[in-house]
């Protein structure tokens, strides 16, 4: 789903968006992944909150935001209609943390770790760099895009926040 | 806003499922009044499919800070059990376990997690026992966890898990308590995977089936 930013828009599960003022926010994080992209010359944002590493075989639907495969290429089309252009994107990630670290044969303890790596392949076949990261550990986190500056701030319960530079 | 509707299945385990998610309400307030020794007991009981992007929103405000008890369902069946506390209520009950005047509890180190842990293991149990029983399957939990926690990061997690099975859908029982006739807040979910929800269904609808043939 694509949706513009004007104050402060909400990028729920699986969602995508692209805007020019106020910021993006993927809340509380677990094991899903925010992609950040900026492009600081047409000051264009865009984040992406992948649930899910690989879309099905059927394909994506209409949340190509949910998987990391086709979040990328998804919301590099989003930026280049607004336009971004691929070559100066600044790119941040955060998420991707093992929240409930359960142990035992669950599912739960790897998605993060595998959206983490299936985004930062994704992002590389795009050929796209990160600037920086704050993924992977056991903490959630809420990740905030300034899409008239491209500034990433990163926020755990504890109420610390980073900027991501 | 948070959308949410009926749980979707056969009419004869759908009609059982609502008494006897309140049966295990009931049980596991009455396993945290004999552990806290204060009269708690179900304000109200909920049982919906929420669209799993809106998972992270059955809580509240996604950031707000909890102090939740994570129990699993074992396979073959699989689901979580969340007693999701705020952080207040968490020092609070940790006061009450330990039959401390209010306000003794100001942190949460190793003794008050495990008293928390114990908390959530027996209200987990008691509401999985009272399920197993009617429905004839068993249900075990693993251990209790507890974590400090944005609730949204929790429930976001177990959203993507769910998403793992290609579900659109997340069932949701939520129960309310109230604690000496004032609502606290602690805010107990079951999310059982769809096998659970099966399993249930079908443990009831032989259940009646059963009862028939008995008349």
């Amino acid at each position: 789903m694509l949706a513009a930013a004007t104050s402060s828009v909400a990028i729920g599960l699986g969602e995508m968006a692209v805007g020019r003022q106020g910021e993006l926010v993927a809340y509380s994080l677990g094991s899903c992944v925010a992609i950040c992209l900026f492009d600081p010359l047409t000051r264009v944002a865009g984040m992406a909150h992948v649930v899910l590493p690989a879309a099905p075989e059927k394909g994506p639907g209409d949340t190509p935001g949910k998987y990391a495969d086709t979040a990328v290429p998804a919301l590099l089309d989003a930026l280049r209609r607004a336009g971004a252009s691929p070559l100066r994107l600044r790119c941040h990630l955060a998420g991707g943390a093992a929240v409930l670290a359960l142990g035992g044969g669950g599912k739960l303890p790897n998605i993060g770790e595998r959206n983490v790596v299936a985004v930062r392949g994704a992002l590389a076949a795009a050929r796209l760099r990160v600037l920086a990261e704050l993924t992977g550990g056991t903490q959630g986190r809420t990740v905030r895009l300034h899409a008239e500056t491209g500034r990433v701030r990163v926020r755990t319960v504890k109420g610390e926040e980073v900027e991501l530079c | 806003m948070l959308e949410s509707r009926p749980v979707d299945l056969p009419a004869a385990g759908a009609a059982g499922l609502a008494p006897m998610m309140r049966d295990g309400a009931l049980r596991a307030a009455g396993a945290l009044s004999e552990m806290s020794g204060r009269c708690i007991e179900t304000r109200s009981i909920s049982l919906r499919a929420v669209p799993l992007a809106d998972l992270p929103l059955v809580a509240g405000d996604p950031e707000r800070p909890v102090v939740a008890v994570h129990l699993g369902v074992q396979e073959p069946h699989g689901g979580h059990i969340l007693l999701a506390l705020s952080e207040q209520m968490a020092l609070r009950l940790v006061d009450m376990l330990l039959a401390q005047p209010a306000g003794t509890t100001t942190s949460l180190d190793e003794m008050e997690v495990s008293a928390l842990a114990e908390t959530g293991n027996v209200a987990g149990a008691a509401f999985l026992t009272a399920l197993a029983d009617r429905a004839r399957v068993i249900l075990p939990p693993t251990p209790p966890l507890v974590f400090h926690e944005m609730c949204g990061a929790i429930l976001q997690t177990l959203a993507a898990e769910l998403a793992l099975s290609e579900q659109r859908d997340a069932v949701v029982v939520e129960t309310e308590f109230t604690c000496d006739d004032e609502s606290v807040d602690v805010a107990f979910f079951l999310f059982p995977a769809p096998e659970m929800v099966r399993a249930v269904a079908s443990g009831l609808v032989e259940g009646s089936d059963d009862a028939c043939s008995r008349d």
